[in-house]
């Protein structure tokens, strides 16, 4: 997930991740004053005691013209998806992000021990590439500069950074194979172990190498030197132990030469043909990850013209969603907090890239030979349906559109769209809906509303309120209640204590009431694109005509879909979520929270509040501010919030599977000891209020759901 | 095969009770702020029963006549985005404020006029008045047999094999066709209709029949021609206030319950 | 004034039906001095024309070809009958029979039928047929243009009441031809007591939560007797697939005039009261205050159905 939503700031992993970038600067420094060191002082012979050194270029060559054909296979197949508008817009933020995300590796940190054995592997491939690549020079071009003082850094760093590079592999292994990490296993191939090991024995032969020519060399030559190749010398002194004749020592070191070498660019190699291929693919996916909010979901233009409507056929991806097919690799980081799959329901995010990278594979050269003899892709090309076959219906259904799969993704996968754009076939191509989605589509389409069977008015909050003013332009802010907010039950109270509140505050506002429709936001998420863009027009006129300037909506997904999805549609509002306007106001003095409320309370992060919107601070804010209300965060919190299970229209859809998501959050938050769960959206109330009971069947000391305007009406007007 | 699919646009039967009004005057409901008209939701299923024939026998085509003003163009269009291949709504001033047989005589004549219908589906009520009698009465006019609350129609041989609901079960009924056959929400839900189709409906037009259309006089149509008179539309009378029962458990307030139920003797 | 009422009765276990039992109470009340037909046909039609009370003439006929009820078949029957007693009112039960005889029998006579009506009154001379409508957000009244008045009536509308057998049978055609064949039949049996049947009936809702919250229902049922109480659901439950759609009361469902009707964790939407505000005493139990159920009840208790339900199977034990 892009720049806006990363992890609460951790400091320590910040500069160990820094490290290396001062180490390579560094070097280049020593390269820059090696130069002008005289001969004769510290330095060694390039490629002692090896007869056919040119046999380094030999390989370097293949493993160019390797690479060219990986990338160009590769190419061939992303160039079957449609352009990818805007993907060259913005350039120095996307620079930004690929420096950030793939050479800072930010989102592999969010999770320590893998950010920190990912960092020694990564910073020890860059400088022991830049340690090659120096050696080559001075082997190969009229460029001395490995000697003296510089030498003997370079000597140093090397062998420093081969063993943070041998503790990665150490890491690594001992995560695969004797911790058994549980999401390593989830999709596991050869090609795991293989680079893995083969890392390993590219860096130990490397030691072996140096050690054996110290051993000949500088351990009785220039023993000042040797230690400076620490790890080396100690391999060194551990082989004198062997009173080898010279002869046998030179012969290890050839060999181990050879074996270093064969075995190095067998490695990379491994580039082209496995995961391996994120070195590149990941910076390159960061730089075209996109740069508007990660709320906003593609519009399909001109909706009206198109023959397919979302995506059926794996040509109907953007050639960027191809992309990113290929810079999974497989860590099973999405599937770990997909909110469906802790569940046990029918969805892998990580198994949903990857069946749609095979699939790709599969299908993707004989749509390339049809393409080039027809002129298009041929949807009759692919022998098995990619929606339905491929990827389960109730795969797709089971998305929750939380975008937890996409915060934590360390290569920058953006998941939820790719998820959309096949529910958007399912729904308008092929009208294959779950029943009880398709009953609150239809009710949206014909009543404008979601909530069929309501028995409730647009109005009906109202009775029992004083004179509740209808907006008429002349306000300073819409207060915009959405269909939860009125038609349900339960979420009345909440649009009460919204609309008392925002009155006791002194801010000039106004309702629509019978003027409210749905802004169409789980139209969008059940995939039926072309309702939502009835309703979102509708709706921007509407506010248009009567020249809305802010809102302040009660739910955070009418939130995210003013702020993030009408400028799409023209519609330019200043948005806030209701808990954004009361910490203002707290903060201001123009609310006082005076009435205790002596509980422990634990606050649910909502999806499209905080993980789409970055609002983390507010709502806890308010919370700290009702004196008695002690805040007790529960252990998926922030950013790693876990979804209420509601989203992505499953507030209207029959769960399948194992468990219900609400369940095993309300089992979270039962699990803190709180009295109160406290929540900013209406329907993580309802999924609460189902929940609790069901994991705390006793009445007794039930914890109880309510909104952040609950709690706080609480402490400002006391109790009712 | 040649099937008319007859739809009713409604007073949408999900406006909240507190929305719903009646204007004593004209004894007619006041449509509710904000809340369309629906197309009833039995002739929306009859519809699908006859799109799954339809598409179940090649050459096949519905037709979807509504009785109705201008709006009820919205309840055709919806059948249309559902697979229907022709429209035609029954538009005149005559028309209105009739009974079943006046809306059952209008629509078979209508049927009469398209003249190659081999079977007529309706809802099994619509679901404003609830009388269930429209296509039994098509069927009289008609003189063809008919087959009600059915959950499944299939074609095959010389005629349609409908699976009725019974109070205790279903029944199998084989009928010759031409027929009429009402449809029950047992059926299952209407399909959701596909975007390509919604915008081929979009563009289709519906045909308007008036009075002299369909060979009738205004005196046989419409009030004028109506042989149930509607006298009174009304509110019902809402029952006594609610005792809710004492106690602050819910045992004290069980007891409390149960207690009453005794001494009302029925329990 | 008076009328000739023909009810078009049904057989139920070799008997008059009980619905056909009201009707013929309800008839009386309607006559005003005109005779009360009545028609019965299939197995044992003759003999159990005696126990219709309060008919004067019977018009019956044994042929086991009734017995699987046809619309063609018994229009034939009954247009005969009313040639004979030439009826100015029909009164039919709103049954399986009832829905396709009404309207096609009132068409033949050249009339109309009311349907599903709760009461029907002689009111100045004239027949006033009063039904819902609007899913029972309406009760409209109607009054006929032309004769016979037909109506289809609601079960429970009158109270059956003991009267004199029949004076006379008079023997109505066989069964003929019909263009229209059952060629099967699938019987849902409903273990135990039947919805209609049921003096108690205790309906669950979408409140509920899940199917298996249904147990806990049943649980109630099971403590008032299973000879007494039996369980339905509302059209939200039936939808989840909670419960089986053979006891789903409402419009579309069973409508049900028990003596107490349990609503647990129902809203009370008005499809669903149209089929059980027939029902002497509506106990509905349910969370939330507000909820539409409470405008119909006669006794409520707000809370979770998950304690107060146990809660009123234990009272009921002491």
């Amino acid at each position: 997930m892009p720049d806006t939503t990363t992890a609460p700031p951790t400091p320590k992993q910040g500069r160990v991740a820094a490290w290396w970038g001062p180490a390579v600067g560094l070097s280049g420094l020593g390269f820059y004053a090696a130069t002008t060191v005289p001969e004769g002082a510290a330095g060694r012979q390039i490629f002692f005691n090896v007869a056919q050194p040119w046999a380094v270029y030999v390989f370097l060559a293949a493993l160019i013209g390797l690479m060219v054909y990986g990338f160009v296979h590769h190419a061939r197949l992303w160039g079957l998806g449609r352009p990818t508008p805007g993907i060259l817009s913005e350039i120095p933020h996307r620079f930004r992000n690929a420096m950030r995300l793939g050479l800072v590796q930010e989102k592999v940190r969010r999770d320590r021990y893998a950010g920190i054995m990912h960092w020694c592997i990564f910073s020890s491939i860059v400088v022991l590439t830049f340690v090659t690549a120096q050696v080559a020079v001075e082997g190969d071009t009229p460029i001395k500069f490995l000697h003296g003082t510089y030498y003997l850094i370079f000597s140093f760093y090397g062998d420093l950074f081969g063993l943070i590079g041998l503790v990665g592999v150490a890491m690594a292994i001992n995560r695969r194979y004797f911790q058994d990490f549980h999401r390593i296993r989830w999709d596991e191939k050869i090609e795991d172990s293989l680079i893995i090991v083969g890392l390993g024995l590219v860096l130990i032969s490397g030691f072996f190498v140096e050690a054996a020519r110290i051993l000949v060399t500088e351990l009785t030559q220039h023993p000042d030197w040797a230690p400076w190749s620490f790890v080396a010398y100690v391999i060194a002194q551990g082989l004198t132990g062997f009173h080898m004749s010279e002869p046998t020592v030179l012969s290890i070191h050839v060999w181990s030469w050879w074996f270093h070498i064969a075995s190095a660019f067998s490695w990379l190699a491994l580039i082209v043909f496995t995961r391996l291929d994120h070195l590149f693919f990941a910076p390159i996916n960061a730089f075209f990850l996109r740069t508007d909010s990660p709320g906003r979901l593609t519009k399909i233009e001109d909706i009206e013209q198109q023959e397919i409507f979302g995506v059926g056929y794996v040509q109907d991806f953007t050639w960027k969603q191809l992309f990113e097919l290929d810079a999974c690799v497989r860590c099973g980081r999405c599937t770990e907090v997909c909110p469906a799959n802790i569940a046990g329901q029918p969805l892998s995010p990580m198994h949903l890239i990857q069946d749609l990278k095979m699939h790709l594979a599969d299908v993707g050269p004989d749509l390339q030979t049809h393409r080039h003899q027809f002129g298009d892709a041929g949807r009759e090309v692919a022998g098995m349906a990619m929606v339905g076959d491929v990827i389960k219906d109730e795969t797709l259904w089971a998305c929750r559109t939380c975008g937890a799969c996409m915060q934590e993704c360390p290569v920058m996968i953006e998941h939820v769209p790719t998820i959309v754009d096949m529910r958007r076939f399912l729904v308008m191509n092929e009208a294959r809906i779950p029943a009880t989605a398709q009953a609150a589509l239809e009710n949206l389409e014909v009543r404008g509303h979601p909530w069929r069977g309501t028995s409730l008015e647009r109005t009906t909050w109202m009775d029992g309120l004083e004179e509740v003013p209808i907006f008429d332009g002349s306000q300073e802010y819409l207060y915009w209640v959405g269909c939860s907010g009125s038609l349900v039950e339960r979420n009345l109270p909440v649009t009460k204590a919204v609309f008392r509140l925002l009155r006791e505050s002194g801010a000039s506002f106004g309702v629509l009431g019978q003027e409210e429709t749905c802004n169409g936001d789980p139209a969008r998420r059940l995939g039926n694109e072309y309702l939502y863009q009835i309703l979102a027009q509708q709706l921007v006129e509407t506010f248009k005509a009567k020249n809305v300037q802010r809102v302040i909506t009660n739910c955070p997904h009418c939130f995210n879909t003013f702020k993030n999805e009408y400028p799409q549609f023209d519609g330019h509002f200043e948005v806030l979520h209701h808990t954004e306007f009361l910490d203002g106001a707290l903060k201001k003095g123009t609310l006082k929270a005076t009435f205790p409320i002596a509980a422990d309370v634990t606050y649910h992060d909502s999806c499209y509040l905080g993980r789409y919107n970055d609002q983390y601070d507010a709502p806890r804010q308010i919370i700290e501010m009702v004196p008695g209300a002690n805040l007790v965060e529960m252990q998926r919190n922030f950013s790693k919030g876990l979804c209420c299970g509601a989203g992505g229209g499953n507030m209207w859809q029959e769960e399948v599977g194992e468990r219900r998501v609400n369940h095993v959050r309300a089992e979270e938050a039962v699990r803190t000891g709180a009295s109160q769960v406290i929540s900013n959206c209406p329907f993580c109330i309802q999924m609460f209020e189902d929940g609790v009971p069901a994991v705390h069947p006793e009445e007794e000391g039930r914890m109880r759901p309510f909104d952040v305007a609950e709690l706080l009406e609480a402490s400002v007007f006391g109790p009712k | 095969m040649h099937i008319v699919v007859c739809a009713k646009q409604i007073p949408d039967p999900e406006t909240p009770p507190s929305a719903f009004r009646i204007d004593a005057a004209s004894n007619k409901v006041v449509p509710a702020q904000g809340i369309a008209p629906v197309l009833s939701q039995f002739d929306g299923i009859a519809a699908e029963a006859a799109l799954r024939i339809k598409e179940a026998n090649a050459g096949s085509k519905v037709t979807v006549i509504s009785l109705g003003a201008d709006s009820a163009a919205a309840a055709i269009k919806q059948v249309l985005a559902m697979g229907a291949d022709e429209g035609v709504l029954l538009n005149d001033p005559a028309f209105e404020d009739g009974d079943s047989y006046t809306t059952a005589k209008t629509l078979a004549a209508a049927i009469k006029k398209l003249g190659d219908v081999d079977a007529v589906f309706c809802g099994r009520q619509a679901a404003d008045w609830d009388m269930g009698q429209v296509g039994l009465l098509i069927a009289e006019e008609l003189g063809w047999p008919v087959s009600i609350i059915a959950k499944g129609v299939t074609s095959g041989g010389a005629g349609l094999q409908v699976q009725r609901v019974l109070e205790d079960g279903y029944e199998n009924v084989e009928t010759p066709l031409p027929a009429v056959v009402t449809v029950s929400n047992e059926f299952g839900e209407p399909r959701y209709p596909k975007l390509p189709q919604i915008m081929a409906a979009a563009k289709k037009t519906v045909t308007q029949w008036k009075t002299e259309d369909l060979g009738l006089s205004a005196g046989e149509v419409g009030k004028a021609g109506s042989r149930l008179k509607l006298e009174t539309l009304s509110l019902p009378p809402k029952g006594g206030a609610v005792e809710l029962m004492p106690g602050d458990t819910p045992a004290e307030q069980a007891a409390a319950l149960v207690a009453k139920l005794r001494a009302d003797k029925i329990l | 004034m008076p009328r000739n009422i023909l009810v078009v009765g049904e057989l139920a276990g070799g008997q008059p039906s009980s619905t056909t039992l009201e009707l013929l109470s309800g008839a009386a009340g309607l006559a005003e001095g005109g005779t009360v037909s009545v028609t019965l046909l299939g197995t044992g039609a003759t003999a159990a024309a005696a126990g219709c009370a309060g008919a004067t003439t019977a018009y019956a006929n044994d042929d086991a070809g009734y017995d699987t009820f046809n619309g063609e078949r018994w229009l034939t029957a009954l247009t005969a009958a009313c040639d004979q007693a030439s009826p100015d009112v029909i009164l039919i039960g709103q049954t399986t029979a009832g829905r396709e005889i009404g309207p096609r029998l009132a068409h033949r006579r050249g009339s109309a039928v009311a349907m599903d009506c709760t009461s029907i009154v002689a009111e100045g001379g004239a027949i006033k047929a009063q039904r819902p409508a609007y899913g029972g957000n309406a009760l409209a009244t109607y009054a006929f243009a032309t004769s016979p008045a037909v109506a289809t009536v609601r079960a429970k509308s009158w109270d059956a009441v003991p009267g004199a057998a029949p004076s006379s049978t008079v023997a109505l055609p066989g069964a003929g031809e019909s263009r229209t064949n059952v060629t099967g039949k699938e019987q849902v049996v409903a273990e135990g007591l039947q919805l209609q049947d049921a003096k108690v009936v205790i309906s669950g809702g979408r409140g509920l939560g899940s199917a298996e919250a249904f147990s806990v229902v049943e649980d109630l049922a099971a403590a008032i007797g299973k000879d007494k109480a039996a369980v339905g659901a509302s059209r939200a439950a039936v939808d989840l697939g909670w419960y089986p759609p053979s006891q789903q009361v409402g419009l579309t469902g069973k409508v049900v005039t028990p003596d107490v009707y349990f609503a647990v964790a129902i809203s009370g939407a008005s499809q669903h009261m149209a089929g059980c505000s027939g029902s002497k005493v509506i106990v509905a139990i349910n969370r939330d205050a507000d909820a539409n159920i409470f405008g119909f009840a006669k006794y409520g208790i707000v809370g979770d159905y998950k304690t107060v339900v146990p809660a009123i199977i234990e009272e009921l034990k002491k």
